[in-house]
């Protein structure tokens, strides 16, 4: 038997060789180019999903940001409507305070005056009933002492209203 | 040395057909080819380890080359071309690991440029149609040309398969020669061949790994425009 083919020689390994290539094409097919093209493309769909979706994130946070930054905007102008309105309700407050102080001022200041009045009228008649009765005495004694103790007293109190309301009264 | 250049024989069965190294290497690289790609593929995630991200490079690099040589619309291809660029590389450095290049056998490369030329004419029936494909291919541009038509489509895979095939069979024979040459001279007054460690690598270099990657891609190449061209006639 011969061992070696010619160099230049066809044989059935021609054939043999058409069909080991085709089943290797099926083979890397099966294992090498199917596999990797599947997950080259599941990769290309997962990274584009994962793109839509943090737009779709993006969009929403940027929609939720604007309600917010409006709702802080509408708070302030609440806010200020609210200190307005208690610095008006304080200041009449205060001025309800000091109107009511300054009635209070004057009728303490009136009911002194009443009372200094009447102090001063009692002392006054006090000091006069005192006078009348010292001079009644005197005179009493300067005269003598039959002298009509009612009509006396008469004059006597009629004399000091007379010089004593001017006096007093100064 | 062994001066006989064709492929060895290593079963013959009884009525006479038998099966060549070339084959049963073939068989080698295919079973390689195959774990490899197993390995690479296992447990793909959609965040590539290293061996995932090697696959993922290299099918990325095949699908590109189709997409620019055959154009966008005829990726399908890839799996084929893939395979025909992969197993030719592979196939034509294997004369580095001391074994026969299954593609230093006419046998291999006629096979894969008749599997070409089944293609081209296949793809460009199914397409244009039978007349298309008579119009397109050989009463183009005039009836005339008709003979010489038919004389370019069948000299296709001839020259394909014979370019490769001479390629890889003109380094193997260069470099069995080479280490003939090297051993005898060397032997005679040194008892160690020392010469045939370093010297051949250079050789090696350019017949095996540059002539051979270079071939696998003129072969591929040429498959992948004559197909789509083909197809667009």
């Amino acid at each position: 038997m011969e061992v070696y083919t010619g160099l230049v020689s066809f044989s059935w390994n021609i054939v043999f060789q058409v069909i080991n290539f085709l089943i290797l094409v099926a083979l890397l097919y099966k294992f090498l180019f199917n596999p990797v093209q599947k997950m080259l493309e599941k990769r290309k769909n997962t990274i584009a999903a994962d793109l839509n979706n943090a737009a779709e994130k993006s969009a929403q946070a940027e929609a939720l940001k604007a309600d917010y930054e409006k709702k802080i905007k509408d708070i302030n102008v609440e806010a200020d409507a609210i200190r307005r309105e208690a610095r008006r309700q304080g200041e009449e407050r205060a001025q309800e305070i000091i109107t009511d102080a300054r009635g209070r001022y004057d009728e303490i200041l009136q009911k002194a005056q009443v009372e200094s009045d009447r102090e001063r009228r009692n002392a006054y008649n006090e000091l006069k009933d005192s006078i009348t009765d010292m001079v009644l005495d005197a005179a009493g004694k300067v005269i003598g002492e039959n002298m009509d103790d009612e009509l006396n007293e008469k004059l006597v109190v009629k004399f000091i209203e007379e010089a004593g309301d001017v006096k007093w009264q100064n | 040395m062994n001066t006989e250049f064709g492929a060895h024989k290593i079963i013959e069965f009884s009525n006479g057909v038998f099966i060549t190294e070339t084959v049963i290497n073939t068989w080698i690289i295919m079973a390689l080819l195959v774990i490899v790609s197993i390995i690479l593929t296992r447990n793909m995630k959609l965040i590539p380890d290293g061996k995932q991200s090697a696959a993922e490079i290299l099918v990325g690099l095949m699908s590109s080359l189709v997409g620019s040589s055959m154009g966008k619309d005829k990726l399908r291809y890839t799996p084929y071309m893939g395979t025909l660029m992969i197993y030719l590389v592979v196939a034509n450095l294997w004369g580095l690991t001391g074994l026969r290049a299954p593609t230093a056998d006419l046998n291999t490369t006629f096979a894969l440029s008749l599997l070409t030329f089944v293609m081209i004419h296949s793809f460009s029936i199914k397409k244009n149609g039978v007349w298309g494909w008579v119009k397109g291919t050989f009463l183009s541009p005039i009836a005339p040309m008709a003979p010489l038509n038919l004389i370019s489509e069948l000299a296709t895979p001839v020259s394909l398969a014979f370019r490769l095939f001479g390629n890889i069979t003109g380094g193997m024979i260069i470099m069995t020669l080479l280490y003939g040459a090297l051993g005898s001279i060397f032997s005679s007054f040194l008892p160690i061949p020392i010469f045939m460690a370093g010297i051949p690598a250079v050789f090696h270099g350019y017949f095996d790994v540059f002539a051979g990657v270079l071939q696998a891609f003129i072969f591929t190449m040429l498959t992948m425009v004559f197909v789509s061209m083909g197809m667009d006639d």
